[in-house]
């Protein structure tokens, strides 16, 4: 009985102990986030609207650099559009139509960003698919890396999602 | 409670109705060949114009012949359709031409007119009554080795002439693959950054207006002209042009021709909507100009209104 009863406290220590430490990292994400230091070079297209983006994200932990790389490049498809690659990507064009929406939408893209399951539906991990977490890694200082990935993004599905929460407006909008 | 029920269920069909008519006029879309297209790859037809021969772009017989075109019109037809506009067929409006091909063409006073001879490209536009023409045309790169596809895409308003969207460009070169799967790719590749130049004119409409065309003429038989003084405290043309000040957004429009018996206005920006029995409806150029010509009738001028699809009016001063 005794060493039922401390099995079962070690049990829940340890479990208190992963959920913090998963806490911890998912907070460390979070702030990493907030920076969105990265840059985003087009690979290829697919016909349904599907974007094959190689991202270069700075983090301060490898471990997260796949999970920034999604949310760097869901981001930069909402906010900055992306540039032609040559012959391989014509020029992109934000879906935001207007230079402050992410601080108009903060509430809405602070939940969309945050770092929770992907089986969410507000959650911007349900767009965006990691083909290759680490293609390129360069040591930038003692805890600051340049890590390459490349994801693909389904533009199609992220603009409805966006249009129907009404955070951009549709081309049929007003009509 | 039931009382409740009901008092809920009328919110709710209020909010449905003043949804439902809060909207302005969807303007259509057709997706057709550009005319450069057409002439390189020899789809034209002769036309004779009241004695000129001339060539003319024949969709029907590229359509026929040429498999590709049909693939990509169906291609950019599909991605409208995805966001949530229904561009018209092509090649059922040429059928839609074919089968009303006996309809009286002509467009005259009741007493009188010329007859007016009909490209088949007018036709066309006066069937389809198509607000953006989406014309496209494409080139193959051939070196012998590879391919490449140059690809274009511009929207044209119909009414105004302006483009008001395009995309260009030229993919990467391909060795293996065949050309519908080459211009599949350069269509998708574009898409994207055209439909959004589309939304920027669409956001500009709602914005400044709806840019449309106006145009007045005078029947000969009408005893007045658009200099004479008999209608007010100024020339009858002033009057007009006043009352495009006073119902412009932003009294935006500009007079282009100004004679004794005709006027043209281009660039005349008219709201999307308008609110009538407490309803917000969407306005085009047609209802718009009713009102201009309900105030010349309150003038005793007798006029005629006629219209090309949504953004195009001419007004007939003298006789209906």
């Amino acid at each position: 009985m005794k060493n039922l009863l401390i099995f079962i406290g070690i049990l829940l220590i340890s479990i208190g102990s992963a959920d913090a430490q998963s806490k911890r990292k998912r907070k460390k994400a979070d702030k990493e986030t907030a920076k969105w230091n990265y840059s985003i070079e087009c690979q290829g297209e697919a016909a349904g609207g599907t974007y094959t983006l190689k991202v270069f994200s700075i983090v301060m932990d490898e471990r997260l650099a796949g999970v920034q790389a999604q949310k760097n490049a869901v981001h930069a498809i909402i906010f900055q559009g992306v540039n032609a690659q040559g012959r391989k990507c014509k020029q992109k064009p934000a879906l935001a139509r207007s230079i402050n929406l992410e601080t108009e939408r903060e509430d809405f893209f602070k939940e969309f960003f945050a770092s929770v399951k992907r089986n969410d539906p507000n959650n911007f991990a349900k767009y965006v698919n990691i083909v290759d977490e680490v293609t390129d890694r360069q040591k930038l200082g003692k805890k600051k890396f340049r890590i390459g990935s490349l994801v693909t993004v389904n533009v199609g599905l992220l603009r409805k999602k966006l249009e129907k929460e009404n955070i951009i407006k549709s081309l049929s909008s007003g009509f | 409670m039931k009382n409740q029920t009901n008092k809920l269920l009328l919110i709710v069909s209020l909010l449905f109705v003043s949804v439902s008519f809060s909207q302005a006029k969807k303007p259509t879309l057709m997706v057709v060949p550009a005319d450069n297209w057409c002439y390189n790859n020899n789809y034209s037809e002769s036309y004779d114009n009241q004695g000129v021969v001339k060539d003319i772009p024949s969709y029907r017989i590229a359509l026929q012949r040429d498999t590709d075109l049909d693939l990509v019109i169906t291609q950019i037809n599909g991605m409208l359709s995805q966001r949530d506009f229904d561009a018209k067929n092509l090649k059922s409006q040429l059928d839609k031409i074919e089968s009303a091909a006996a309809e009286e063409a002509m467009r005259s006073s009741k007493y009188g007119g010329a007859e007016v001879a009909e490209s088949p490209i007018d036709a066309l536009k006066k069937v389809a009554k198509a607000d953006i023409i989406l014309k496209l045309g494409w080139t193959v790169n051939d070196d012998g080795m590879e391919k490449a596809v140059t690809f274009i895409l511009k929207a044209i308003d119909s009414y105004t002439g302006k483009q008001i969207a395009q995309a260009s460009g030229t993919g990467a070169p391909d060795f293996s693959s065949p050309l519908p799967v080459l211009l599949e790719e350069a269509v998708a590749s574009h898409i994207d950054a055209f439909l959004a130049e589309l939304q920027t004119a669409f956001e500009r409409w709602f914005e400044k207006g709806r840019e449309c065309a106006v145009g007045i003429r005078v029947w000969d038989d009408w005893e007045y002209d658009l200099e004479s003084e008999d209608f007010g405290d100024d020339e009858l043309g002033f009057l007009i042009e006043e009352w495009m000040e006073d119902n412009t957004v932003g009294g935006a429009f500009t007079t282009m021709d100004a004679e004794a018996t005709m006027m043209n206005f281009e660039q005349v920006r008219i709201p999307m909507t308008y609110e009538k029995k407490g309803r917000v409806r969407g306005l085009d150029a047609r209802t718009w100009a009713k009102n201009l010509s309900k105030y010349l009738s309150g003038m005793g001028i007798e006029n005629k209104l006629t219209t090309v699809g949504l953004g195009e009016v001419k007004l007939y001063l003298g006789s209906k």
